[in-house]
């Protein structure tokens, strides 16, 4: 009766092994004391497209090691994200920098909250200026410039969108996309010339 | 919320779309794949040329024309889900109908993805903190990247060829601020008349038997089969929602509604 038990068991293991695990998604044990905060906030990501009935489960583990970003995950799931929200505002009013940038992208796209796109720009800002920021690279700069030039642009505020398009394209290495912003240039040069 | 239409039509949602990207909000539900053979059929009709999945690598590039030419060798591409696709009852054999329904359709195969080890190899060389702080493209954002010119590079080849690309929703639009979508990155290449559609619902089944609801309607609509314009989070393109009811596939593939 044992033995019948084990290979039983043995062969359901087999096959959820088989059904769920490859290189796109690792079955990790949740319980495993050596996991790290990357690999529980990366199965939390993951599971959103592979595993989404052991998404809450992950996520919170993530969020339970201190990765707060996966609380995401857990808000596109249920639909609403407010504890996401609401940790993204504690952690910018704690002056992490990281977390002003998140806040402003939620407010550029209106995900959770009520689009407030003055808001994000004010916080973009923060961001740029903050006295911990000093050492952001330019691919870092310049990817917040993009974002500022797409609320600007949407905003029609033609002055402050030229301004960001400037930077992107002296500090853009991505030929593809310098061309992208050179062509968005003369777009801008029109508006500001009406 | 926009209004429901009970009238799915993928011809109507596409209107002069060059590049359709019909998004599984997961991969779990073998419902969405049967939903995706409907809209190419669809879509076919309406003028569309290519058929590109996520689900197979650039690197099955050969055999998959082999079979687009031939009609045999599928049980390489076969093989190639149910090793790695296999994210529920009968997922990979629908993945598998899906590409056989595109080839009978008369749409040409394009293998989107990169290789499941260059994959690993770029999760280990990005961290989701490193991404976050934009000091390194995760693999996610990457694979979007080279999605986007495979797909560019069919449009732009001919002014006949129309797109229809399958693929996990957090491809086709922006997850997190790190993560740039398609839909912004094809029109950063010149492309803009591009449209998404998000299948939502239907049922998850791990086994023939251990199935999970998945459908966030109101109770009256879990069990209809509507669309609706527009996509619940930031989507730089028009988009479409497709609920499919909360019902199970057969066993032999077919849906029950």
């Amino acid at each position: 009766m044992v033995k019948i038990s084990f290979f039983i068991l043995l062969t359901l293991n087999l096959i959820s092994n088989n059904v769920y695990a490859n290189s796109l998604w690792h079955t990790i044990d949740i319980n495993d004391p050596n996991l790290t905060v990357e690999q529980a906030a990366q199965q939390c990501a993951k599971s959103s497209m592979y595993a989404p009935y052991s998404l809450e489960e992950w996520c919170e583990k993530a969020y339970s090691m201190g990765s707060w970003r996966s609380l995401l995950y857990i808000g596109y799931y249920t639909g609403d994200g407010t504890r996401y929200v609401n940790e993204v505002k504690k952690h910018a009013q704690a002056d992490d920098v990281e977390a002003i940038k998140i806040l402003a992208w939620i407010y550029s796209n209106g995900s959770f909250v009520e689009r407030d796109l003055n808001k994000s720009i004010n916080l973009y800002t923060d961001y740029l200026s903050h006295k911990k920021n000093k050492s952001l690279t330019k691919h870092q700069l310049v990817t917040v410039q993009k974002a500022l030039y797409n609320i600007y642009k949407e905003l029609e505020l033609w002055q402050d969108a030229s301004k960001s398009l400037q930077y992107i394209i002296n500090n853009e290495n991505n030929n593809m996309e310098k061309k992208f912003f050179r062509d968005e240039k003369i777009y801008i040069s029109e508006r500001l010339s009406k | 919320m926009n209004k429901i239409n009970m009238d799915v039509n993928y011809k109507t949602m596409a209107g002069h779309a060059r590049l359709v990207m019909l998004g599984e909000s997961n991969h779990n539900t073998a419902g969405y794949k049967y939903e995706a053979i409907k809209a190419i059929k669809q879509l076919k009709a309406a003028g569309f040329t290519h058929f590109a999945i996520e689900m197979l690598p650039q690197s099955m590039k050969e055999q998959v024309a082999f079979y687009q030419r031939t009609g045999k060798g599928f049980e390489v591409i076969q093989r190639y889900f149910n090793d790695n696709w296999a994210w529920g009852y009968l997922v990979p054999y629908a993945y598998g109908e899906l590409v056989k329904a595109a080839r009978t359709a008369g749409l040409k195969i394009v293998a989107l993805d990169m290789t499941l080890e260059q994959m690993a190899s770029l999760d280990a060389a990005c961290s989701s903190d490193n991404a976050e702080a934009g000091i390194c493209k995760d693999t996610h954002t990457k694979r979007n990247d080279s999605w986007t010119n495979n797909i560019v590079s069919i449009i732009k080849e001919s002014n006949q060829h129309r797109v229809v690309a399958f693929m996990h929703r957090w491809h086709a639009v922006e997850a997190a601020s790190y993560q740039e979508g398609i839909d912004t990155l094809i029109q950063k290449q010149g492309i803009h008349n591009v449209v998404f559609v998000d299948f939502i619902g239907g049922m998850l089944c791990l086994t023939e038997k251990d199935c999970r609801k998945g459908s966030a309607e109101d109770t009256p609509l879990k069990q209809q089969y509507f669309y609706r314009e527009g996509f619940p989070y930031k989507s730089a393109i028009k988009s479409f929602q497709v609920h499919i009811p909360e019902k199970r596939v057969n066993s032999n593939g077919e849906l029950q509604w």
